[in-house]
């Protein structure tokens, strides 16, 4: 017997955000799977809800209401990059790694030219 | 009073308010500092460790939310960086960051190892609060591929509960495991 109530599932779905932003990574025979929040200002979280019973209701919540679900991670990356869901290349994540491979660029820059294989200085 | 985020209520998961880097001691200090789904930086000198035993203070200090500590490394062809990094959710969850990002801006990639999430004791006691859950289970199980490809087909991904002050207490935990009984990888078990 479950030990949440449908109201306790219900107010951890709605916190979720909106339905359309929500992903579940799973296959079709498997009671509990990944649950997603693409947030358009931060990037993409899974969230890992540590009480059984909550998990799996929300889970089956979700999936039984159509949220949008994916075998793989490998899946999800796909569509993520054919999408370009909201906010793909102003999220937190994406302006962290950004200013990160910017930062190896001048790095790379200065190594290439320090050992010769750069644009000679005239 | 729910924090909003584009009309999103998170009465559940704060955000987060920190920006930049923080230290230990400053979350430790200020229990207003809220690392959220956002996540900040951990800022480590290079002769100081990261104890989990101050995660789990974070969680006692926090009233029982979890905290989780992960290690980011950034590549590619000719560089890297490390940086850790910490998160915090709820007494319920805790929300990961994606583990491997194949295609990070710039051509690099980009891989985010959970190191460990703390449990909060439970009162009453529930032995759960230092074993992992399904979800846990669940979450290195839908890892295996990812961390296969990045740390060797041979490899298999583990996660480590933090559950108390001391040193040690701390639960490890493999793929073999199940809810409520961990497993630790081969390496670690003893004879």
């Amino acid at each position: 017997m479950s030990t949440v109530t449908r109201e306790q599932v219900l107010e951890q779905v709605e916190g979720l955000g909106p339905r359309h932003n929500v992903f579940l990574i799973g296959g079709d025979d498997e009671a509990l799977g990944g649950i997603l929040v693409w947030l358009p200002e931060i990037g993409l979280r899974e969230f890992i809800f540590e009480q059984d019973d909550m998990a799996f209701a929300i889970y089956k919540l979700l999936r039984d209401a159509g949220v949008r679900r994916f075998e793989s991670w490998d899946h999800l990356r796909e569509a993520e990059t054919r999408e370009k869901w909201e906010g793909w290349d102003t999220c937190d994540d994406y302006r962290r790694m950004q200013q990160t491979m910017e930062e190896f660029a001048n790095k790379d820059k200065l190594l290439l030219t320090s050992s010769g294989q750069g644009p000679s200085r005239s | 009073m729910p924090l909003s985020l584009g009309g999103i209520a998170f009465a559940m998961s704060p955000l987060g308010n920190l920006t930049g880097a923080v230290t230990m001691q400053e979350l430790l200090a200020n229990s207003q500092m809220i690392p959220g789904i956002r996540g900040a930086y951990l800022r480590v000198g290079n002769r100081e460790t990261i104890r989990f035993g101050d995660l789990a203070q974070l969680t006692i200090d926090h009233n029982g939310i979890e905290f989780l500590l992960s290690r980011e490394v950034v590549r590619n062809s000719l560089l890297v960086v490390r940086r850790w990094r910490i998160y915090s959710g709820t007494p319920d969850h805790i929300p990961p960051p994606r583990f491997f990002n194949p295609n990070a801006p710039g051509g690099g990639t980009r891989i985010e190892r959970i190191v460990g999430h703390t449990h909060p004791r439970s009162i009453p006691y529930d032995p759960i609060y230092t074993q992992p859950s399904w979800a846990d289970l669940h979450y290195l199980s839908r890892i295996s591929g990812d961390w296969q490809q990045v740390y060797g087909p041979w490899s298999q991904p583990f996660g480590r509960i933090i559950w108390g002050l001391n040193p040690g207490e701390t639960t490890i935990y493999g793929i073999h495991s199940t809810p409520g009984n961990a497993v630790p990888q081969p390496w670690l078990r003893r004879p």
